[in-house]
C-alpha cells in the first residue's frame, strides 16, 4: 500500500490547556489546577462558547483576541502560535458586545479603520468597505453618522468593520445581546449566511442556548471556567453528558434516584416513579447517574379512571400550560417531590382539547425507554 | 483545497519581543522589563511634569511661607531666627484676631446668602425646566462667570456710594430723601458684591447636586403624604447637601482670599483680612508677619472644611442623572428665577449703557449717545501694551497647561490605585486653595531664592492655576469614552499610541479645546495672583485696577463693555454651535426612528 501522505491542514484555531489566574486571586478564571481549556475549531466553522455569566467564556474569547495573556496554555491560529502576540499582531478581529464603534468617524471611517492600519490603498479600501457594507446589508450607508444608526445597524457596522479585515478567526462577544428579539433572529440568519458566503471561521460567545443552537455548528458548554461538553446542537440535546448541560440547555426534567444496573440496562428509582433504558457506553459506572426525561419525547393523554400500566409512564396533575409561540410547555406535578415538564405541539393540544389540559386536570404521561437519556449526575467538574 | 494562507506578520524583531516569545524569561528580569516595556499611555512618567509644576511651583513655596511665618522682620528685612513672635503678635492684639473673626463672619454671611439664593434658582432649573431647554438656562446663569471679575466689580462700583446709581435712583423716584448708608461704600456693599460675583459658581455646585435627584423620589415622597415644603426639607436638601456645602466652601474661599473687592467697594472702613495680609507685603514690609497671617488663613479654611465635613458627612453617590422634571407649574419659583437672571445681568448691562454716555461723569443721568470713549481706548498706548502683555501670558499659560494637563490626564484616566489618587490630588490642589496664598507663596519663595520677578513668574503662576482645570476637563472626557473603542482599534491592527491618537484624542478634543479656552479666559482675567507676582509688567486687569483706584473714568466703562462683548460673543456662539449641532443630530435620529417605532408597535 503506497498511499501519499495526507497533507496535514492545521485547524483554524487550536486552544491548548488555557488557564487564567489573576494575581491576588486564588481561583482560576479559566481552567483549574487539574485541567485547562482546550478546543479546536475547523475552518469555516461557527463555534459557540455557551455558558452563564462568569463561566469564563468571554475571558476565553479575549485570550484568543489577545486582550488577556493566559497564565498558561497556547493559542494557535492556522498552526502558528500567537499566544504572546498583541491584538494588533493577530489575524483575529472582534465584534464587541458594546460594538465599540468610533462615534467621531462615519460608517465608512469605522469600516476602513482596520484597512488603513494595514496600509491598504485608498481605492482598494473604498471597494472593500463597499463590499463589506453590502455583505451586512448596509450598502450605501457609508456617509451616515454612528449616532444616526439604530442598534441593529450599529451591530452590522461592527460586523462589517471586523469582516473587512478578512480575519482568520472572527470573534463575536455576545454581539446580539442588546438587540430585540425580532432583529436578533434576523441577525442570526445573517451570521449564518455570512459564514457560508465568506467561509470565515467564527467564535461566538453567548449565554443564550437557543441562539447557540440556532446558528452554531458546534457548541462548547462552559461552567466555572471549564468546558463541560463540546458537541453539535443536536448531540447536546440528544446526549447531554451531565445534569448541568441538560439543565442549561433546558433539555427536559432530570430525575434522580437509586441506580439499578443490569448489563446495559439501567434503572433510576425515584420514590414516585422509575425510569428505565439503555446505559450509554461513554458513561463511567463509578459515578452516580441521573435520568433525563426529554421534554419533547413525552406523550400526553387524558387520564382514564382505570389504573393503566405505569411502566414508562406516570400520572399527574397539570400545574401550568403556557403557549410559547411555537409549542405549548406543560408542567405536570406527579407528587410533592416531582414535577415533570413536557413540550406539546399545537396539533397535540388541539386533539386533546385545551379545556382538558387546564390546571388541575389529571393527565397521563408516557415515553419510550429508548428516549430516556442517562447522564452523569455531577453539578461540578472541579472535584 | 489549498493550504490556508497564514496571514500572520512575523513577530517584530525587538530583543524584548523575542525574549517574550522565547523560553528565556527570568521572573526578575521580565518584571523589570515590564516596568518600561509597552507601558505607552500607562507610563507613570506622563503625569510627572504636571505634578512637578504643582510641587515646585506651589508646595515648595508654601513650605517657605510656613518657614517665614516663624521668622521675625526688622526694618523691612527678614531675620533668620526661629521664633513664635509673629504668632504671639497675632493672638495678643485684638486688632488682628478681631479682623480675622469679623471677616470670617461677613464672608460666611455672604457665602450663605449666595448659596441660599442660588439654590432656589438651581432648584427651579433642575426640577421645573424641561431638559431640552435646561442648557439655555444654565448658560445664561454661568456666562457671567467667564466675564471679567474686575469688570463685574466695576459694575457694582457704579451702583454704590452716596452718588451711586441705586441711591440716586431711589431719590429720583422719591422713595428716599437722603442716600441710604448701607448702599454707600462699606461692608454691606462688599457683601452684596460678593454675593453677585459668586452666584454662577454657587449655582453650578448646587445645580449639579439637585440634577442628580431622581424626580420619582419626590413623587414617592408626595405619594407618602409629604407636602412640598416637607419634600424640600426631607428629600431635596439632604440629597443635595454635598453640592450645597461645596458651593458654600468654594464661595467662602474665593471671597476670603479676595482683597481687590474690599479695596474698591469697601471705602475707608471696609477692609477685610485679605487686605491685612497683602498690606504686610506691601508698604509695611512685614513679610514674616504676613506669612503668619497667610498660614492662619489656610488653617482657618482647613478648619472650616473639616467642621463642615464632620457635620454634613462625606460625599456619597447622589444617584444618576435622569433628565426627568416636574410639570407642576411653580409661578413663584419662575418669577424668582427671572429676577435672579435680571439681577445677574443688570449691572453689566448698565455698565455697557454708561459706556455710551456722552458725559465726563461715569454715572447717570444719561446725557447723550457717544462712541468717543471707545476711540479713546484704542488711542491709549499704555492700555494696548497691557492688553498685549495679557495676551502673551494667557497664550503661554494656557498652552503649557494644555500640554502638561493632557499628558497627565491620559495616564490618570487609565490607571487605578494610590498613584492615581496622588497625582490627581496633587494636580487639583491649586483649584481648592485661594490664589492669594499661591501668589504670596510664590513671591516669598522667589524672595528666599533671591530670584527677580518677571513675565515668567506670572506665566508660571497662571499655569499652576489653570493646570487643574485643563487636566480635569480632559480627564472627564477621556473617562467618558468606552475603553473598548481603543481595544477595538488595536484589534483592527492599531498600535496602542496610534489607537489613542486616532480614537481617543479626536473624541477628547472638545475637552482639550474647552480646557484651553477656559485656561485662556482665566489667565486673561486673573488679578489676585498677578498683582502679587508681577515684576514691572502691566497686564490688562492690573491696568484696570490701577485706574479704578485713582478715579473711575468713562473710558473704563468702554473697555469693560468691549471685554464683556468679546467674552459674551465667544461664549454664546460656542454654546449655540454646540446646542444647534446636538439638536440637528437629535432631530434626524428621531425622524429616522419614528417609522421604525410605528412599525414595531403595529
Amino acid at each position: 500500500m503506497n498511499r501519499p501522505q495526507a497533507i496535514s491542514v492545521a485547524p483554524a484555531l487550536e486552544c491548548t490547556d488555557l488557564r487564567v489566574r489573576y494575581s491576588g486571586q486564588d481561583a482560576y478564571s479559566v481552567g483549574s489546577d487539574a485541567i485547562g481549556v482546550s478546543f479546536s475549531v475547523n475552518h469555516g466553522e461557527l463555534f459557540a462558547l455557551l455558558g452563564p455569566s462568569g463561566c469564563g467564556k468571554t475571558t476565553t474569547l479575549r485570550i484568543i483576541g489577545g486582550f488577556i495573556e493566559p497564565t498558561s496554555g497556547k493559542v494557535e491560529i492556522e498552526g502558528v502560535d500567537v499566544t504572546r502576540r498583541q491584538p494588533y499582531e493577530r489575524p483575529t478581529n472582534t465584534v464587541f458586545q458594546s460594538y465599540a464603534l468610533f462615534p467621531h468617524l462615519r460608517v465608512e471611517g469605522n469600516v476602513a479603520y482596520g484597512l488603513k492600519m494595514e496600509g491598504v490603498s485608498r481605492t482598494e479600501c473604498t471597494t472593500r468597505v463597499g463590499k463589506a457594507l453590502e455583505l451586512v446589508g448596509l450598502a450605501g450607508m457609508e456617509r451616515r453618522r454612528i449616532a444616526e444608526l439604530s442598534g441593529g445597524q450599529q451591530q452590522r457596522v461592527a460586523l462589517a468593520r471586523a469582516l473587512v479585515k478578512r480575519p482568520a478567526v472572527l470573534l463575536l462577544d455576545e454581539p446580539l445581546g442588546a438587540l430585540d428579539l425580532k432583529v436578533r433572529r434576523q441577525m442570526q440568519d445573517e451570521l449564518v449566511r455570512i459564514k457560508q458566503s465568506t467561509g470565515t471561521t467564527l467564535i461566538h460567545v453567548t449565554h443564550d442556548q437557543e441562539e447557540a443552537c440556532a446558528i452554531a455548528d458546534r457548541i462548547a458548554v462552559m461552567k466555572d471556567g471549564l468546558i463541560v461538553q463540546i458537541d453539535t446542537p443536536e448531540a447536546l440535546y440528544r446526549e447531554p453528558r451531565n445534569a448541568y448541560v441538560a439543565g442549561f440547555i433546558d433539555a427536559g426534567t432530570i430525575v434522580r434516584g437509586r441506580n439499578l444496573r443490569d448489563g446495559s440496562c439501567m434503572e433510576v428509582l425515584h420514590p414516585d416513579m422509575t425510569l428505565r433504558g439503555n446505559m450509554p457506553s461513554y458513561l463511567k459506572t463509578s459515578r452516580p447517574v441521573a435520568a433525563l426525561l426529554p421534554r419533547n419525547r413525552i406523550k400526553v393523554s387524558i387520564a382514564r379512571n382505570s389504573s393503566s400500566d405505569q411502566r414508562d409512564g406516570v400520572r399527574g396533575t397539570v400545574e401550568r400550560l403556557v403557549f410559547t409561540g411555537s409549542v405549548f410547555n406543560m408542567n405536570v406535578r406527579v407528587s410533592e417531590r416531582l414535577e415533570l415538564r413536557a413540550a406539546l405541539a399545537i396539533e397535540e393540544v388541539s386533539v386533546l382539547r385545551e379545556e382538558n389540559l387546564r390546571p388541575g386536570s389529571v393527565v397521563e404521561l408516557h415515553w419510550r425507554p429508548e428516549d430516556i437519556v442517562f447522564l452523569e449526575d455531577s453539578e461540578s467538574l472541579k472535584s | 483545497m489549498a493550504a490556508p494562507v497564514v496571514r500572520l506578520k512575523e513577530a517584530n524583531g525587538s530583543p524584548i519581543a523575542m525574549m517574550q516569545g522565547g523560553s528565556f524569561r527570568s521572573p526578575l528580569l521580565s518584571a523589570l522589563l515590564d516596568r518600561f516595556r509597552n507601558r505607552g499611555l500607562e507610563n507613570p512618567l506622563l503625569p510627572l511634569p504636571a505634578v512637578l509644576v504643582v510641587a515646585v511651583g506651589f508646595f515648595m513655596p508654601l513650605a517657605v511661607l510656613v518657614v517665614y511665618s516663624f521668622w521675625p522682620t526688622e526694618d523691612g528685612r527678614i531675620l533668620h531666627q526661629w521664633t513664635l513672635e509673629n504668632y504671639t503678635r497675632f493672638f495678643t492684639r485684638q486688632a488682628y484676631w478681631g479682623m480675622l473673626l469679623r471677616s470670617f463672619g461677613w464672608v460666611a454671611l455672604a457665602s450663605a446668602l449666595t448659596v441660599l439664593l442660588s439654590f432656589l434658582f438651581a432648584y427651579f432649573v433642575a426640577v421645573k425646566v424641561p431638559p431640552s431647554r435646561r442648557l439655555v438656562w444654565i448658560l445664561f446663569a454661568i456666562i457671567p462667570f467667564w466675564t471679567s471679575y474686575l469688570i463685574r466689580v466695576l459694575a457694582w462700583l457704579n451702583m454704590f456710594g452716596d452718588g451711586g446709581l441705586i441711591n440716586k435712583g431711589l431719590i429720583e423716584i422719591g422713595l428716599i430723601q437722603e442716600p441710604l448708608a448701607f448702599l454707600g461704600f462699606g461692608r454691606p456693599a462688599i457683601v452684596i458684591t460678593f454675593v453677585y460675583l459668586l452666584f454662577p459658581l454657587a449655582f453650578l455646585a448646587t445645580y449639579i447636586a439637585i440634577e442628580r435627584i431622581n424626580p420619582a423620589m419626590l413623587d414617592a415622597a408626595a405619594d407618602l403624604g409629604a407636602k412640598p415644603w416637607r419634600r424640600l426639607v426631607t428629600i431635596t436638601l439632604p440629597t443635595a447637601r454635598s453640592g450645597i456645602v461645596a458651593g458654600f466652601v468654594f464661595a467662602f474661599i474665593a471671597m476670603m482670599g479676595d482683597y481687590a473687592t474690599p479695596q474698591l467697594i469697601g471705602g475707608t472702613s471696609g477692609t477685610f483680612y485679605a487686605n491685612l495680609i497683602t498690606n504686610q507685603f506691601g508698604y509695611s514690609l512685614q513679610w514674616g508677619f504676613g506669612a503668619t497671617l497667610a498660614v492662619l488663613f489656610l488653617l482657618t479654611i482647613l478648619l472650616l472644611v473639616i467642621v463642615l465635613r464632620f457635620i454634613v458627612g462625606g460625599v456619597e453617590a447622589a444617584g444618576e442623572y435622569t433628565g426627568g422634571f416636574t410639570r407642576r407649574p411653580a409661578p413663584f419659583l419662575f418669577a424668582y428665577s427671572l429676577a435672579y437672571l435680571v439681577f445677574l445681568y443688570m449691572p453689566p448691562a448698565l455698565l455697557v449703557l454708561l459706556a455710551f454716555n456722552d458725559s465726563e461723569e461715569t454715572g447717570l443721568p444719561f446725557v447723550g449717545f457717544t462712541t468717543r470713549w471707545f476711540f479713546e481706548v484704542f488711542d491709549n498706548p499704555v492700555l494696548l501694551s497691557a492688553f498685549w502683555t495679557s495676551l502673551q501670558i494667557a497664550v503661554a499659560a494656557s498652552l503649557v497647561s494644555a500640554v502638561l494637563g493632557t499628558l497627565a490626564a491620559v495616564q490618570i484616566a487609565r490607571v487605578k490605585g494610590r498613584l492615581r489618587s496622588f497625582n490627581l490630588g496633587m494636580i487639583s490642589v491649586p483649584l481648592f486653595l485661594p490664589p492669594l496664598v499661591l501668589g504670596l507663596a510664590i513671591i516669598v519663595g522667589l524672595n528666599a531664592l533671591g530670584i527677580q520677578r518677571g513675565l515668567w513668574t506670572i506665566i508660571a503662576g497662571h499655569t499652576i492655576l489653570t493646570l487643574p482645570v485643563v487636566t480635569l476637563l480632559v480627564l472627564v472626557r477621556l473617562e467618558g469614552l468606552d475603553r473598548n473603542q481603543e481595544i477595538a482599534a488595536m484589534d483592527l491592527g492599531a498600535r496602542p499610541w496610534w489607537a489613542f491618537m486616532t480614537v481617543s484624542v479626536p473624541q477628547a478634543l472638545p475637552g482639550i479645546l474647552a480646557g484651553v479656552m477656559i485656561a485662556f479666559a482665566i489667565s486673561m482675567d486673573e488679578f489676585i495672583l498677578t498683582f502679587l507676582v508681577t515684576g514691572s509688567q502691566q497686564t490688562l486687569p492690573l491696568y484696570i485696577f490701577g485706574s479704578l483706584r485713582i478715579r473711575v473714568r468713562p473710558d473704563l466703562n468702554a473697555i469693560s463693555a468691549l471685554m464683556l462683548g468679546a467674552s459674551f460673543l465667544l461664549l454664546t456662539v460656542g454654546a449655540l454651535v454646540a446646542i444647534g449641532r446636538e439638536r440637528v443630530i437629535g432631530r434626524t435620529r428621531a425622524a429616522r426612528l419614528a417609522p421604525v417605532k410605528a412599525e414595531s408597535t403595529a
